[in-house]
């Protein structure tokens, strides 16, 4: 069955380019959130196998939006996507618990292995 | 050190266990000691017994004999004889004392014995009757003492020769082991020190540390030049990377991230977030730019060490910023080119000097404080007129100097003329610079006088793109391809001589065929279309007005219409033209009757010649077949100012005439005389 996927992003853009992307590879892209409260609350409802999380985004940044996932679920497996200029923000998200990142802007490949390996 | 220490416990071992061996060796003799003890009491009984028996008997002799033998015996300290019939006591040796300690004993046995005075009472023994004599018998004490010392010497000694052995044996074991240990430290040194030879002769800066932070001392040489360290044991990471307490902080976070399994997995990927990939090392001199990698060092699936390989890219980086700046000159050169091939020469020529007008009211202006509103106006105009053609035009470097220089007088509009002036004159010069190297090309590509080129632009565009790729770097190569594009296709070299031949069947109504060209594709340089103009041109003359006989003489030949052929073709060395036509070929009676006609030759002169000799009279000067000249055949330029064209290039001019069937004539030039 395919994985299960929630795509967080502020970008209408952004969310688009990994859906297809996601979708293209055969995974089953659930939800869209577009702020971290939402990515929150989207994560509870729709309980997905993984989620892409940008870093920055209105309300709620990326990385808080890691550590309330985590602290409700452990076994969460988050995947950031961020600029090359946020690598202290990645690593602080990694640090909460997300178990991989991909750097924007990236080709649907790359993304996928960070996918691909954070599933693992 | 170590081996020491235990040579200390081994020799501390041999001696507790000869210690030992001795303690029991002295238990055992006190052992005997009071057997001995046992025995003595025993024997004094015996002795007392004896004597009475001996001296009963009157026997006196015999007891000495016994005391003498007593004598003998080790254990044997004296004794004391009393003789009732002479009222004597003897004590034997003379000065023997009875110890008390004897004498108790004898007491408890039944006598009294009373020492030193030799008052001997024996009255117990006179109670029984016939003894006469008593004898008190001492054992001598220090005897066996010194035998059981002497006992243990001797165990001490035979412990001692056993044990040496085995103590050198253990001795010299040690020593060997000792001595391999030391080989295999030296070989250790050998091999630390020959990577120590290696890291110092790498390029790259190396040093290594581990998880928990801790810096390790070893580390290449270039190491301590690139951070500027030189003792890395004792330094910390914001000395060797010269940075921030919060790059520092981030630094250790990314350290504590990677060190776990999930994320070592993938060191590539995740080395990514490292805040520190790049320096500045200011060092002395100039700024050097460092890149920093890390490299993870996994021992048991653990990371165990972390190496830092920092390299000084400073020169590759300048390198690279170099090439993008001759790559850009090169594009930029490219697109002149491409602007002046791209639009006729008279609106070319209208367009640069109309920039050149402008480019001197610019030099104008000597101070940009001083300029009137009205004069800002005009440069304002002037500027965007220039930028708007330029950018028409396609010279986009011109164009984006123009807005530059806008930006400028905006500037200083707005009151900042004081740093805007040094700004301005730069790119004012470089404006000026730029209209030169238009120029420049300009002349290059127009030098033979054509109106536009015929540039080759699939060519052009094939071009563009390898210099932009990279595959194209050296500037001569690309000069020569350049050179190669100013080329045109054969068939439309020969254009013009179709409009003649056109021209000719027009006027003369004849029957003659297009111009027939054999090599329409071969590609023909715009220097060699020079070279070859005026004199195709003749000779396509020369075959219509000469040649080709006008059509009734053709059809009394029963020749079909007339045909003129050419061909273009190149070797490495040389540039050919071939042009042949389907006439009469050249006579050569009729050529020399002419020549002498004109006084070229004499009569006699002209019967002496060849055939080809005849033939080649036609490239004398002042020679001509026809009268006057028409619009077809020229103007006077005779075969030898063709000739004398071609040797001008070195080159070579060939005819092939066959009498009535046609002439072929081939000019041959070499190509670097050219080029």
């Amino acid at each position: 069955m395919a994985h299960k996927i929630l795509v967080c992003d502020d970008s209408m853009f952004m969310r688009q380019k990994i859906k297809q992307a996601l979708q293209d590879a055969g995974y089953e892209v659930v939800g869209e959130a577009e702020t971290g409260v939402e990515a929150i609350a989207k994560y509870q409802e729709l309980a997905p196998d993984l989620v892409t999380m940008d870093v920055v985004m209105p309300e709620m940044s990326g990385v808080d939006a890691v550590h309330e996932i985590m602290r409700g679920d452990a076994e969460a497996c988050i995947v950031m996507c961020s600029a090359l200029a946020q690598k202290k923000l990645v690593t602080d998200a990694l640090q909460a618990g997300a178990r991989d990142f991909v750097v924007k802007p990236f080709d649907d490949s790359q993304l996928l292995s960070a996918v691909e390996r954070a599933l693992q | 050190m170590r081996q020491r220490v235990l040579v200390l416990i081994i020799g501390l071992l041999v001696v507790s266990v000869t210690s030992a061996i001795a303690v029991l060796a002295y238990m055992s003799r006190q052992a005997t000691i009071r057997s001995l003890r046992e025995q003595q009491d025993a024997l004094t009984q015996f002795a007392v017994g004896t004597v009475e028996l001996g001296v009963s008997t009157g026997r006196f002799g015999t007891v000495q004999k016994f005391l003498s033998d007593l004598a003998a015996n080790p254990l044997f300290a004296g004794a004391i004889i009393y003789d009732a019939d002479s009222d004597v006591l003897l004590s034997v040796p003379d000065d023997f004392e009875i110890p008390s300690s004897v004498e108790q004993e004898a007491l408890t046995t039944g006598g009294s014995v009373v020492a030193g005075d030799l008052a001997y009472q024996a009255e117990a023994l006179e109670d029984q009757g016939e003894v006469i004599g008593y004898l008190l018998l001492a054992v001598s004490f220090e005897s066996i003492n010194r035998e059981a010392r002497g006992a243990l010497v001797v165990t001490a000694l035979v412990g001692f020769l056993i044990l040496l052995p085995v103590t050198i044996i253990i001795a010299w074991i040690l020593t060997w082991m000792e001595k391999r240990l030391r080989e295999r430290e030296l070989r250790l040194a050998e091999v630390n020190r020959e990577i120590e030879i290696m890291l110092n002769n790498l390029d790259e800066g190396i040093f290594t540390f581990s998880p928990s932070g801790t810096v390790n001392a070893q580390h290449s040489s270039r190491a301590r030049q690139l951070f500027g360290i030189m003792d890395f044991e004792n330094a910390t990471f914001s000395q060797i990377f010269d940075t921030d307490h919060d790059t520092i902080a981030e630094f250790q976070q990314w350290l504590a991230l990677v060190s776990t399994p999930r994320f070592l997995a993938n060191w590539e990927h995740f080395e990514q977030l490292n805040p520190i990939r790049e320096l500045i090392s200011e060092g002395d001199g100039r700024p050097r730019i460092i890149t920093v990698r890390y490299r993870p060092i996994i021992e048991d699936d653990s990371l165990k060490r972390i190496m830092v390989l920092a390299s000084d890219v400073t020169d590759q980086r300048e390198a690279e910023a170099a090439l993008n700046a001759s790559k850009r000159d090169r594009e930029s050169e490219m697109a002149r080119i491409l602007s002046l091939v791209q639009n006729d020469r008279s609106s070319l020529d209208g367009f640069l000097e109309e920039a050149k007008q402008h480019a001197d009211r610019l030099l104008t202006i000597e101070s940009l404080a001083g300029t009137s509103d009205d004069d800002w106006t005009d440069l304002c105009r002037d500027l965007h007129t220039l930028k708007g053609n330029a950018g028409s035009f396609g010279f986009t470097e011109l164009e984006s100097i123009a807005h530059r220089l806008e930006d400028v007088i905006a500037s200083v509009r707005e009151g900042k003329e004081a740093q805007e002036s040094a700004k301005w004159n730069e790119e004012r010069d470089e404006l000026l610079a730029e209209l030169d190297r238009i120029e420049e090309v300009r002349k290059r590509l127009y030098s033979s006088g054509h109106d536009r080129m015929g540039i080759d632009r699939r060519g052009y565009e094939r071009l563009l793109s390898e210099i932009r790729d990279d595959e194209l770097t050296d500037t001569r190569e690309i000069q020569r391809q350049l050179w190669n594009l100013d080329a045109l296709p054969f068939a439309t070299f020969c254009e013009r001589y179709q409009r003649i031949l056109e021209l000719y069947r027009q006027r003369h109504d004849a029957r003659i065929d297009d111009l027939q060209v054999d090599t329409p594709d071969q590609s023909i340089h715009r220097t060699f279309c020079d070279v070859f103009d005026d004199c195709v041109m003749h000779l396509v003359r020369n075959a219509l007005a000469h040649g080709i006989e006008k059509d009734e003489v053709r059809e009394a030949k029963n020749k079909g219409p007339g045909l003129i052929r050419i061909a273009y073709e190149e070797s490495a060395e040389t540039a050919q033209i071939t042009l042949s036509d389907n006439g009469g070929g050249i006579d050569p009676e009729a050529i020399m009757r002419i020549a002498v006609e004109r006084r070229i030759i004499t009569e006699e002169e002209g019967a002496a010649l060849s055939e080809d000799e005849r033939i080649e009279l036609i490239f004398r000067s002042g020679f001509s077949t026809q009268a006057e000249a028409n619009d077809i055949s020229g103007r006077g330029v005779g075969m030898d100012a063709v000739r004398t064209q071609i040797e001008e290039y070195g080159g070579t001019i060939a005819l092939d005439s066959q009498l009535g069937e046609g002439l072929t004539v081939t000019l041959t030039v070499p190509k670097n005389a050219v080029r």
